[in-house]
């Protein structure tokens, strides 16, 4: 049995090797300054990926500015103010279940209302929304498990002076899940960074420098799509595929890391 | 007792857990067909000794086994751990019982071995019975073995080790976990189990001890400090240490 | 007191904004299911139709079907076995010090976005498939071994509690009565963890059927049940991500459909695994 599992641990570490080792082979040598600050021309085949790169950072920093007011609150009530009853069973199944739905269907879901319905087109506001949406179950676990692993008796020595619960968790119980919230927060951004269906249906796909949040644009995992499946430039694909996954790894292990030293200090 | 050769030995054994030495140069004999009952306060390392006859520590990554171990003179070590453990079985403080049917965990040591079909059948009632468990669990031999009473699973365990046919049979405190009356009927099993092998037992109750031992040996922080007849340890011990500890038992 | 009551009606409508925040979040699911089965539900209809032809009306969906459940298929296949081997061997034959650090290795290949093993699919699994085995590359099988890395993770985490959770009593009694490692394995072990293994394959399950992108760039579009693993098909997800951008009217309203049945499969699993894991 022992060869076997070696041999196979081995083939799975070295698949991560390679899939990695391919992208900065190929990718490498288009990867520039001039490639992430210049402006793209005839559609992608040549030139840079700035309008991608504001596109992206837009999308991504509207989605973490929707969704963390909303995600920590509900995990603040779940955390400190639910009691365990048919309502709060509910909450949970349901939220349990958002994180269940394939991400085409937020696609489905942002283009029919927010495109479509509420008149804005294909939009920035359009996919953060969306992307919102998809990154709320993960917001509200690990905000919860932060807030939850505050130790008792900070919190009784507040509420003993006089506090009331609210008071607690803005002084206290917050400033002490801080750290862990935000790992939490950083975690959801590389999802955001990776997620191309529900993007692609709702933010649209112009190469355009956005103006404004109603503008379409174009995210990096979009833009790799295109290249890829249009064939327009092999070696400034491989560049972006390198872009992107560097930017989602860093992104993951810094909040894997944080998350294991804040776990067990 | 007999002066043949002992049917297991320790010369000089020493265990490490990582950093601790839990086990200091223990050298004990144990003849064949008798009962030796190992005494001791907690964490004194009795069942430390007993895991490492069967070799259990290969187990634990952060253990170290120093020293020699022989069964019928050879070491131990020259043998496959399967084997070893084969010849030398062992029942556990608490029963664990296989989450299986009765039958399926009386036979599931001979089957890693090959038996099956009629053969096993016999050997599945052989063990039980020797066990003093068959009558009660025939009808339902096919019923998952959780179901029993706590004593019936220890019985049951102790029937499993049985099926393998075993020279030596070591006990971690097989009482511990039972009432009073299934205490009764192992302590009896006991009694019978000596005419054909060689019995370790590690207890905590010195009526225990002497109820069942022929041999008592005492053990105090790792080491190995007196051992003789057991009328004679538990009455009349030679050295302090041990009277001590029988005074505040 | 003024001060006293000023904070405790803060306290209560804190308390009343919170409350909202859980229920706009657990509505959100029931939001979308809303949706995506209202805007579908005039092309319901259609859906168990053999063929799909937009320009002619034609709004079935077994096809695209069949590609799914191809794909997923081949992919489970291959993630299964992987999955638990990975598991074992993070539990049975690495030193904890290696396993501290190929768990996490094992984790990243899900950080992986789905378009990057979508074009590392298309740039280097579908020229080699073809160059191999013939056929145009773009291919069940290209799907299959696609998603199988993808969902490899997943039953890899999740096989590794189930086998945590086994009671080391459990392996204490097999291995004093001579069993060796494998047999441990195979007869204590596995069987004991059987139901958080199944957990593990129903939801691996349920997250192959949602993937879209990797799957949609290296199986081609054909719009045909698979007669092999070399035929190019076009799964569920895919058919919505290719065509929504351009379809209107009855063509729209079918592709929401058939993401409602999607929705009521992923449901119908997720509840599954839940019962199983009990």
């Amino acid at each position: 049995m022992k060869p076997v599992l070696w041999a196979l641990a081995t083939l799975t570490v070295g698949l991560l090797a390679g899939l990695l080792g391919l992208l900065v082979l190929r990718g490498a040598g288009d990867l520039s300054w001039g490639f992430l600050l210049g402006m793209p021309a005839a559609a992608g085949r040549a030139g840079g990926i700035w309008p991608v790169l504001v596109s992206t950072a837009l999308l991504v920093g509207g989605a973490l500015l929707a969704v963390l007011p909303l995600g920590v609150g509900t995990a603040l009530y779940l955390a400190e103010y639910a009691q365990d009853g048919r309502l709060v069973r509910l909450i949970r199944t349901l939220i349990e279940a958002l994180a269940g739905v394939p991400s085409i269907l937020f696609g489905l879901f942002g283009f029919s209302l927010f495109v479509v319905r509420l008149g804005w087109g294909w939009s920035l506001a359009a996919g953060s929304l969306t992307l919102a949406l998809m990154l709320l179950p993960t917001v509200i676990r690990t905000a919860e498990e932060a807030v939850l692993a505050v130790p008792r008796d900070l919190r009784e020595g507040a509420l003993a002076l006089g506090a009331t619960r609210w008071e607690t968790l803005r002084r206290v119980v917050i400033r002490e899940a801080a750290p862990g919230i935000l790992t939490g927060a950083v975690l959801a951004l590389g999802r955001a960074l990776g997620e191309t269906a529900a993007v692609l249906l709702t933010a649209g796909s112009d190469l355009g420098l956005p103006a404004s949040p109603l503008d379409p644009g174009r995210s990096l995992s979009v833009h790799l799509y295109i290249l890829a499946t249009e064939g327009l430039s092999e070696g400034r694909a491989y560049a972006s595929a390198l872009a992107l996954v560097t930017a989602v790894l860093a992104v993951n292990l810094t909040a894997n890391l944080a998350l294991e030293r804040w776990r067990r200090p | 007792m007999k002066e043949s050769r002992p049917k297991l030995e320790t010369v000089d054994l020493h265990v490490h857990y990582g950093g601790t030495h839990a086990l200091k140069g223990v050298s004990l004999k144990v003849p064949d067909r008798s009962v030796t009952a190992l005494i001791g306060p907690s964490g004194c390392g009795k069942s430390t000794f007993l895991r490492a006859l069967n070799r259990m520590h290969d187990l634990v990554p952060a253990a170290r086994v120093r020293g020699r171990i022989l069964l019928d003179g050879r070491d131990v070590r020259r043998l496959a751990p399967e084997e070893l453990r084969r010849r030398v079985g062992m029942v556990f403080q608490r029963p664990n019982p296989f989450p299986m049917s009765i039958y399926e965990n009386v036979a599931f040591g001979p089957s890693l071995f090959g038996a099956a079909g009629a053969e096993l059948d016999a050997l599945v009632q052989q063990s039980l019975e020797r066990a003093a468990l068959w009558e009660e669990v025939k009808g339902r031999l096919h019923r998952d073995a959780r179901g029993l009473s706590g004593g019936q699973q220890q019985r049951l365990c102790i029937a499993r080790a049985l099926a393998m046919a075993p020279e030596v049979l070591l006990m971690d405190e097989p009482c511990s976990a039972l009432d009073p009356g299934a205490t009764q009927a192992v302590e009896a099993l006991v009694r019978m189990l000596r005419q054909e092998m060689a019995i370790v037992i590690v207890t905590h109750s010195m009526g225990q001890a002497r109820r069942v031992a022929d041999q008592v040996a005492f053990f105090q922080g790792g080491r190995l400090v007196e051992v003789g007849a057991a009328a004679q340890v538990l009455e009349t011990p030679a050295r302090p240490e041990t009277a001590a500890f029988l005074a505040a038992e | 007191m003024t001060d006293l009551w000023g904070r405790l009606r803060r306290e209560a409508a804190v308390r009343a904004v919170l409350l909202l925040c859980a229920l706009g979040a657990s509505a959100a699911v029931l939001l979308i299911a809303f949706f995506v089965v209202a805007e579908g539900w005039p092309a319901l209809g259609a859906l168990p139709g053999a063929r799909w032809d937009p320009e002619e009306g034609h709004f079935g969906v077994q096809a695209m079907v069949w590609g799914s459940l191809a794909v997923t298929g081949g992919a489970l296949l291959l993630a299964v076995p992987a999955g638990v081997g990975m598991a074992l061997f993070l539990t049975e034959v690495a030193p904890p010090s290696l396993a501290l650090v190929v768990r996490p290795l094992l984790q990243s290949l899900a950080g992986v976005p789905s378009v990057v093993y979508g074009f590392v699919g298309l740039q280097v699994l579908v020229p080699a498939i073809r160059r191999a085995l013939g056929g145009p590359g773009f291919s069940v099988l290209a799907g299959a071994c696609v998603l199988a890395v993808m969902i490899l993770p997943t039953i890899a985490a999740i096989a590794e509690d189930a086998l945590r959770a086994v009671p080391v009593a459990y392996r204490e009694g097999a291995v004093a009565l001579g069993a060796t490692q494998w047999q441990v394995v195979r007869r204590i072990l596995l069987p004991a963890a059987r139901s958080g293994l199944i957990t593990a394959v129903v939801l691996g399950l349920g997250r192959a059927l949602g993937e879209t992108m990797a799957v949609m760039m290296v199986t081609g579009n054909v719009a045909a049940p698979p007669g092999s693993i070399l035929d190019p098909v076009r799964t569920l997800t895919g058919n919505i991500a290719m065509e929504m951008g351009y379809a209107v009217g009855r063509h729209r309203e079918a592709l929401f459909a058939s993401g409602a049945l999607l929705l009521a499969m992923v449901m119908a699993l997720n509840a599954a695994a839940r019962r199983v894991g009990r």
